[in-house]
């Protein structure tokens, strides 16, 4: 089995109710092709970078699941279709990986999350990292610029 | 190796002038482990791009070969999503 995420981005004015419904489809579709859902998030409203079908803002959802190439096939077919859905990408992020021993490692890692998040000031520094590392790099560009 | 003692007046290669400041560059992912490459991180990624929204090389952003890789890859899916432009004509759009 691999493992797949795949993040669709649904119109913004779809109520929630109506984005988790739709969640519920793909993960029934994952399910019947003998797929195992590991992880599911509603990211929620963002602004898209760039409009799509003249829409600037989307809901992201992300769903991280095992199956073969007819689980992306029809999860892919079943977005395709959804007129609320603006675009959807699937990424391979393992081979040959056990749902289980998977489904665990997930549960662990979010029990650390949470437990990082308790701690305001662990929570905080790795916040501000990927901060630092931006602006890091802006000063490099700057000063290739000016060099 | 002991460092060689010479003459910094005719250090030509660390001219700082000539060669920007000469602070050394070492690619942040390897220094932090802890700091992942996502393609969802839409934040981090602008990092590794010009307002322009293309991708800044290696020789600035001292990203060793193996992240440069792994933030190319992540910047092109990630303005698949829209998390991060493809071109600055874009972003005008946006925030209109
Ligand atoms: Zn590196």
């Amino acid at each position: 089995m691999r493992e797949y995420e795949t993040t669709f981005i649904v119109r913004a004015e779809l109520s929630d109710d109506a984005v988790r419904q739709l969640s519920d489809r793909i993960k029934s579709v994952i399910e019947r092709h003998n797929g195992a859902v590991l992880d599911f998030q509603i990211m929620g409203r963002q602004n898209l970078a760039y409009r799509i079908e003249k829409q600037a803002k989307g809901n992201y959802v992300f769903i991280d699941y095992t199956g073969d190439t007819a689980v992306v096939a029809e999860v892919e077919r079943t977005l395709r279709l959804d007129e609320g859905i603006l675009k959807f990408l699937t990424v391979k992020t393992g081979e040959n990986v056990d749902a289980k021993v998977r489904l665990e490692e997930i549960r662990v890692r979010k029990e650390k999350l949470a437990e990082a998040m308790a701690a305001p000031a662990v929570a905080a520094e790795a916040a501000s990292k990927s901060e630092e590392a931006t602006e890091e790099v802006t000063e490099a560009i700057e000063e290739n610029a000016n060099a | 190796m002991p460092k060689k003692k010479f003459d910094k007046k005719f250090d030509k290669k660390n001219d700082k002038k000539k060669f920007g400041t000469g602070r050394k560059k070492s690619c942040r992912f390897c220094q932090d482990k802890e700091l992942r490459i996502d393609y969802k991180d839409g934040r981090l990624l602008l990092g590794f791009v010009t307002e322009r929204g293309r991708l800044v090389p290696r020789r600035i952003t001292g990203n060793c070969a193996f992240h440069q890789r792994e933030v190319t890859l992540a910047v092109k899916r990630a303005r698949i999503l829209a998390y991060i432009p493809f071109t600055a004509t874009q972003v005008r759009h946006a925030n209109f």
